[in-house]
């Protein structure tokens, strides 16, 4: 048979809820502890590891900025490049009269040997023309080809007129599309 | 104050041996929390950061090595197409080398002043007469959108007597400054997009004008007077 023996002082003597308290405190202390201490290794190993990344990292960051340095030719080339292709887009937006002529040049080319165009005027916005004609065959079939043509907004007839020595002297101004 | 520690419970000095270690852990837990995790914080973006970088460096040199031959030629094309001064002098010599394989006279040509055009370019207007046959001097004229630098039609005024046709005609041709900054070296670069490159070839067959070097005076005279 066991006997419980206190030897100590009554004054020293805790209660038993209080020894149990002071138990469960004690023992969330060590866990903190540890907990603490696998915290603390952890996060200076991840410092550690972090840092090493880091310097490698900018190690190599170093060594591709040189190395983009020794082409920095080419990248003036291929900015420059882009500059001038858009500003060359740009210029080749702009309008040219000579669409107009294109439209027209296939009309003037079906002109007989008789007939002549004496004034031709193109601009970007219209095209203004003066032909003779011979004869009135000539001028049908000048017309005819002009109805044909779908290359233009509107053909207006400026001006007519007829001398028994010259023929006919069309003016005709057009609108392109 | 040794009196008020004699009288201090031995339960509740206990309790404050116990809680003291309790509490000093927690406000350590604190401090080296919220120290670390800022450190480590810093760090990671800090990587972060760099991995950003050289994922565009590597893309950048790898896109630079791949294309230096194209931009070396489409760099100069591009600079005679779009030069960086008043092209009025080069387009005169290219209008009259292209007349001269096209049969057709160039005269009465004048140059106008350089005035800033709306499209954010510099332009210059040029005038000139052009003789020849009907054809020619339509065929001239229709050439000279094969011309570098750009040559836009103005205006066509083309006249015809005696069998011979004048074509009174105005061009505008433009040039810009170059650009002056280059992006930083951490800056990506994008390539060339199939509508850049369609223009590179579309420019490509363009008629380029012919600079001729002038070889350096070798020396000079003798000094003539043997001093």
């Amino acid at each position: 048979m066991t006997i419980k023996l206190n030897l100590l002082p009554p004054e020293l003597a805790v209660d038993k809820k209080t020894a149990s308290i002071l138990k469960s405190v004690r023992a969330f202390n060590l866990i903190l502890t540890a907990l603490f201490v696998i915290f603390t290794i952890g996060l200076s190993a991840y410092f550690i590891f972090a840092s090493v990344m880091l310097k490698n990292k900018l190690a190599g960051l170093d060594s591709l900025k040189n190395k983009i340095k020794t082409l920095q030719t080419s990248e003036q080339q291929m900015v420059l490049l882009k500059d001038r292709i858009k500003k060359i887009n740009t210029a080749q937006a702009k309008p040219s009269s000579l669409t107009n002529l294109d439209a027209i040049d296939p009309i003037l080319s079906t002109l007989s040997q008789e007939s002549q165009m004496t004034e031709l005027n193109v601009d970007i916005a219209k095209i203004v023309f003066l032909i003779s004609f011979k004869s009135t065959f000539d001028l049908t079939d000048f017309f005819e080809n002009l109805s044909k043509s779908t290359g233009f907004e509107s053909a207006t007839l400026t001006s007519f007129g007829f001398s028994p020595l010259t023929g006919y002297l069309v003016g005709i101004n057009i609108i392109p599309k | 104050m040794q009196n008020f520690l004699k009288n201090i419970p031995e339960s509740t000095k206990k309790m404050i041996s116990v809680v003291t270690p309790l509490i000093a852990l927690i406000i350590l837990f604190v401090i080296v929390g919220k120290f670390g995790w800022s450190k480590v914080g810093n760090l990671r973006s800090r990587i972060v950061i760099a991995q950003k970088d050289e994922t565009v460096l590597i893309q950048k040199a790898k896109l630079l090595e791949t294309i230096s031959d194209t931009l070396s030629s489409g760099s100069a094309i591009s600079t005679a197409v779009m030069p960086e001064n008043n092209s009025a002098l080069v387009v005169l010599t290219q209008l009259k080398i292209l007349s001269g394989t096209r049969g057709v006279f160039l005269g009465n040509v004048k140059s106008g002043a350089e005035v800033d055009d709306e499209s954010g370019l510099s332009r210059v207007d040029i005038t000139f007469d052009s003789r020849g046959t009907k054809e020619s001097v339509i065929a001239f004229l229709k050439d000279t959108r094969n011309l570098a630098p750009i040559v836009k039609l103005n205006k066509i005024k083309i006249s015809q007597a005696l069998g011979e046709t004048l074509a009174t005609v105005s061009v505008m041709t433009f040039w810009s400054e170059l650009p002056k900054t280059i992006p930083s070296v951490t800056e990506g670069i994008s390539d060339l997009t199939p509508e850049e490159r369609a223009t590179l070839t579309e420019i490509g067959g363009l008629i380029q004008p012919i600079f001729t070097e002038l070889p350096a005076a070798e020396g000079g005279k003798e000094d003539p007077f043997g001093i």
